[in-house]
């Protein structure tokens, strides 16, 4: 409001300042020849000085000063100079029109730029209204003075890092990023931190290189949440409805609604399920073992039969495959010889079993699941026989 | 609501400058006394309003505020409180925010000091001058405006360039751009000159005070951008033929060409057509050197960076202008009678001639700037036109025009006798004669060249107060007699001889450092001991330090020799942590008129550094000889027949009831 006084009182000023030559009426002015005697009598005076230095001779400044009256005579008998000066015409448009358009044009313009409404935001204020903040930025001055001097120290772009990220320096996170995971070594925090940071940087397209990253913290931990979130991202970006659906909703089954990225994964969800033409479900919470969840059992039922026949076996056969070449992921397993049951392949089933037996022999609770499992498909083979 | 009120300030300084391109102009067709008045009064209050905005932006820079995106993209909370400052200038919309606030200063003074002009040609001239306001002002605000908010505010700024943290960035571009809106003045009296159909030698009195203060200004400018290339880019060089830093000579040569005509055009009412067409092209010239600088169709050191849309629109501004100004000319030059007539040999002829040379030289500037540019665009080749060619062009193109220097003020206005001009100037030419063979004895013959232009350099330093020494009569007349006519003589005849003396100075600097400069490269080891140029430098190591937004290393050499024993000289490499550039801070030492100049290469891991090293004699001449040309142009617009009376109005008052 108070922005609004002051710039009312600004405007009025300056219109009243421009509305009173306007306005005065009756003033003096002088004819234009006047200015040109002034400017004669100054080149006289001028001639005369330079006479009196001898600068010039007596015949020069003679000759001068006759060419300076001939130009005089001519200048005044000219009519653009000795043109009579209005001192009060009409001004009735002048002033009607600066009254009206000066406030409001102002304020048209000014309201299709400004943001009245926002206030100063200084640093001094914001430092006084969020102390904590200070120390952030005097730290991290602190430690980038460390790093140009030792930019070997590891730790130190482990901790810069997620600051980068916080403040909007992308290009300094990414770098900070690369050097933490080159210096420290791999985890799959850091792989797939550094390819968060990718993915913001090239406005949230999940390049090769990240894919790259992501793939490889996901093989390192299957439980690293945030590089299977940009995986199903990746699938999707990558034109693989099916896949993208199944990804994310293995991630949402697994995740506590209060997860910062499950209004994204969701909306995710949606949009594959949209792209596929099926109605989003809501996700399965019954399931205790990741496999095809009911929802992606359901959804592939909707499905003409090319397409469900791709999904599913597209999908067993990649965690199969994975199986083969490591043979230790307990979870797999159970994920696969589960998928088998639900498919109704107990020959498969069978012999997912027995790979899985040998694979972890020494898991005691996993060789008691596996019989129970046994048992589960000879049960169901016998009721189909 | 300090930044939001800026802004506010800024447009309604937009629509004030509209009201000006129309009421004073409808009121000098109308004879309209009181719309006349009222440009003077909108004038100023647009300048105050534009001052009111440039100090929030200003406020919101020093204060921090990154809310303000320009101050994000520009500042950093750890920047020096200088560099706060001078940031506001150091991009492009701040620094388009400063064009418009000198355009609008000059319309101002003109506003407010203009009571010798006639109230039609007032008026005009501030039409015009609201013209070209309003075309900046829409694009400020269409494309650049400086107050385009964040929310919410990002909690740290991007930083200035570090190139741009200098104390020279704080004064050059604020200067220069005074010398290049300056002439915008001289632009509208043009213009004004032309709706009115009056050009005579009233005209050209009115102006020329303007045109000198632009010249001033300008030169001012150059000089010290020229200073600043040279200690802060590290490369010991003073002048680049870098495009950015002719689009403000082009100027400054077509504004010294009106500076010369328009005294003809005062005198003896000739030279009209042309000295309007120097008004016109030398401002012309500015908004062309804004294009390039602005629209970002040349890279260069001046790393400020730009998009189409702007280059667009600045584009149509100089299409708008230059075309509108130079069609009015052609319609206008026809109607326009011949002044006084002139015999090739007198002042006039001799003026003729320096405006042939320095529109050439322009003209020579022009084509080595703009040719690449073209050449780029046609066929996407680039090419760069390096300093070959224009020393090749410029160079001998200026070699007349100093040998006529000490000739021009001798000669008489209409007919005069050149070789009675010479004569006179026996002195002067024997003395160059002289310092020209004991320069050549000097140099050993080694550089012949060097020594012709010592001599050239002296006869030009010497023949500019010729005229002085002659007018006073010294050696004819009694000492007491001398000085009293020296007394006498007008301050345009001193602020002549001081300018025209200036140039030999600055030739006497150029000459010297091409001549004589001694370098060394060489990468040197702590505790290693070189001999150079008469010093001893002893590389003492590397420290590294810490500034307020950089970290550094300090080399530290001692220097002994002329005169100095262990002379402490910390030439640095520096590091900007915030935008991750490397900057080199040389090291300069001033010995009298002559420095040593330091910069570094980058350091190895056994500590040690390359060193570059430079011997420049007689260096500073090349900037003091354009201080002298300052303080001639000042003395010549402090002489008082260059200010002409306003007329009384009780005289007036009479003539007004007579008609």
């Amino acid at each position: 409001m108070l922005f609004w006084i002051v710039a009312a009182i600004i405007t009025f000023l300056v219109t009243a300042g421009v509305l009173y030559p306007l306005t005065r009426g009756g003033g003096t002015l002088a004819l234009e020849s006047d200015y040109d005697r002034e400017i004669y009598k100054a080149r006289m005076e001028e001639i005369d000085n330079d006479l009196s230095i001898d600068r010039i001779s007596s015949e020069e400044a003679n000759a001068a000063k006759a060419e300076e009256g001939r130009r005089l005579i001519a200048s005044t008998q000219s009519g653009s100079s000795s043109k009579a000066i209005k001192v009060s015409g009409s001004n009735k448009w002048a002033v009607i029109g600066s009254i009206a358009f000066l406030p409001l044009f102002t304020i048209v313009i000014y309201l299709m730029s400004g943001t009245p409404d926002l206030p100063d935001q200084t640093l001094a204020a914001r430092l006084s209204a969020d102390p904590e903040r200070q120390s952030i930025t005097s730290l991290l001055e602190r430690a980038e003075v460390q790093l140009v001097r030792n930019p070997n120290d590891g730790k130190g772009w482990a901790v810069v890092a997620p600051v980068y990220l916080r403040l909007g320096r992308i290009d300094d996170a990414i770098n900070a990023y690369r050097n933490t995971l080159r210096l420290l070594g791999e985890t799959p925090v850091r792989l797939s931190s550094l390819g968060e940071v990718l993915v913001i940087s090239s406005q949230g397209v999940v390049t090769d290189e990240a894919l790259d990253l992501f793939k490889r913290a996901a093989d390192a931990s299957p439980e690293d949440v945030k590089s299977r979130f940009f995986l199903a991202l990746a699938l999707g970006q990558n034109g693989e409805p099916v896949k993208a659906v199944v990804a994310w909703e293995k991630l949402l089954t697994k995740a506590t609604d209060q997860a910062p990225w499950v209004p994204v994964a969701k909306a995710n969800l949606k949009a594959q399920q949209g792209l596929l033409g099926i109605k989003p479900t809501p996700p399965s919470t019954t399931a205790e073992l990741p496999g095809p969840s009911q929802s992606d059992i359901q959804a592939a039922g909707q499905m003409d039969a090319t397409a469900r026949t791709s999904m599913i076996e597209g999908m067993v056969a990649n965690l199969a495959a994975k199986l083969d070449e490591d043979p230790t992921n307990e979870a797999g397993w159970r994920r696969l010889i589960r998928s088998y049951g639900v498919l109704g392949k107990p020959e498969e089933a069978r012999q997912a079993i027995a790979k899985a037996r040998l694979a972890l022999p020494d898991n005691a609770e996993f060789q008691k699941h596996l019989n129970e499992a046994e048992k589960s498909v000879q049960n169901k083979d016998g009721a189909t026989q | 609501m300090i930044v939001e009120l800026g802004h506010f300030a800024l447009i309604l300084c937009f629509s004030l400058s509209l009201l000006q391109s129309v009421i004073p102009v409808v009121g000098a067709r109308q004879g309209n006394a009181g719309m006349m008045a009222s440009g003077t009064w909108i004038a100023i209050a647009s300048f105050l309003m534009l001052a009111v905005s440039f100090a929030s932006l200003t406020y919101a820079h020093v204060a921090s505020d990154f809310s303000v995106g320009n101050v994000w993209e520009n500042s950093h909370s750890l920047k020096p409180l200088l560099y706060k400052y001078s940031g506001v200038w150091g991009n492009h919309e701040g620094s388009m925010l400063l064009w418009v606030l000198i355009l609008g200063f000059f319309a101002a003074l003109v506003a407010a000091f203009g009571v010798n002009l006639p109230p039609q040609l007032k008026a005009n001239v501030l039409g015009v001058q609201g013209w070209i306001m309003t075309a900046f002002l829409a694009f400020i605000i269409k494309t650049s405006n400086p107050f385009d908010r964040l929310q919410p505010a990002p909690f740290e700024g991007k930083d200035l360039n570090p190139v741009l943290q200098d104390i020279g960035l704080a004064i050059h571009p604020p200067m220069l751009y005074l010398g290049y809106v300056g002439f915008s003045i001289t632009f509208s009296f043009a213009v004004a000159a032309m709706l009115s159909g009056r050009i005579d030698a009233a005209w050209a009195r009115w102006v020329r005070p303007w045109a000198l203060m632009a010249w001033i200004f300008l030169t001012a400018g150059i000089a010290m951008g020229s200073y600043w290339a040279y200690y802060e880019l590290g490369w010991g060089g003073w002048w680049f033929w870098d495009p950015v830093e002719n689009a403000s000579f082009i100027p400054w040569l077509t504004g010294t060409a009106l500076l010369h005509s328009a005294l003809v055009m005062e005198k003896r009412e000739a030279l009209k057509i042309w000295t309007l067409l120097l008004a016109l092209v030398t401002f012309s010239m500015s908004l062309l050197g804004t294009f390039l600088v602005r629209s970002g169709v040349l890279t260069s050191v001046h790393a400020f960076a730009s998009d189409p849309e702007r280059g667009v629109f600045i584009l149509a501004i100089l299409v708008v202008f230059i075309g509108g100004s130079l069609t009015l000319f052609i319609f206008r030059s026809s109607e326009l009678r011949g002044g006084g007539l002139f015999a090739p040999v007198s002042r006039e002829g001799a003026l003729v001639f320096n405006n042939l040379f320095l529109a050439t030289a322009a003209a020579s500037v022009l084509t080595g700037t703009l040719y690449p540019l073209v050449l780029e665009s046609i066929n996407g080749s680039k090419i760069s036109v390096g300093a070959p060619f224009f020393n090749m062009t410029f160079g001998p193109l200026m070699m007349p025009l100093l040998l006529a220097i000490p000739v021009g003020p001798l000669l008489s206005w209409k007919r005069a006798d050149l070789w009675s001009a010479i004569q006179k100037l026996y002195f002067a030419a024997g003395s160059a004669l002289v310092i020209g063979i004991l320069a050549l004895a000097f140099v050993e013959g080694t550089s012949v060249l060097a020594a012709l232009g010592i001599g050239a350099a002296a006869w030009v330093m010497i023949g500019a107060f010729a005229e002085i020494w002659l007018r006073a009569g010294f050696g004819k007349v009694e000492a007491s007699t001398a000085y009293r006519r020296l007394k006498g003589l007008p301050g345009s005849t001193w602020g002549t001889a001081m300018a025209h003396c200036g140039v030999g100075l600055l030739l006497l600097g150029i000459v010297s450092v091409s001549a004589f400069q001694q370098e060394l490269i060489k990468r040197v080891a702590p505790g290693e001991v070189n001999n150079f140029a008469g010093f001893e430098i002893t590389f003492e190591g590397l420290t590294p330090a810490k500034g307020p937004n950089y970290i550094e290393d300090v080399a530290r050499f001692k220097v002994s020799g002329r005169g100095v024993i262990d002379l402490e000289m910390l030439p640095t490499k520096r590091l900007y942590t915030t935008r991750k550039m490397p900057t080199t801070e040389s090291a300069i030492e001033t010995f009298k008129f002559s420095q040593l100049y330091f910069s570094l290469g980058d350091p190895e891991p056994d500590g040690s550094i390359t060193l570059r090293a430079w011997w420049k004699p007689l260096v500073t001449f090349i900037w003091w000889g354009p201080v002298l040309m300052v303080l001639g142009g000042l003395t010549s617009l402090a002489d008082r027949r260059l200010r002409v009376g306003a007329p009384k109005r009780a005289a007036s008052r009479r003539k007004l009831v007579n008609a």
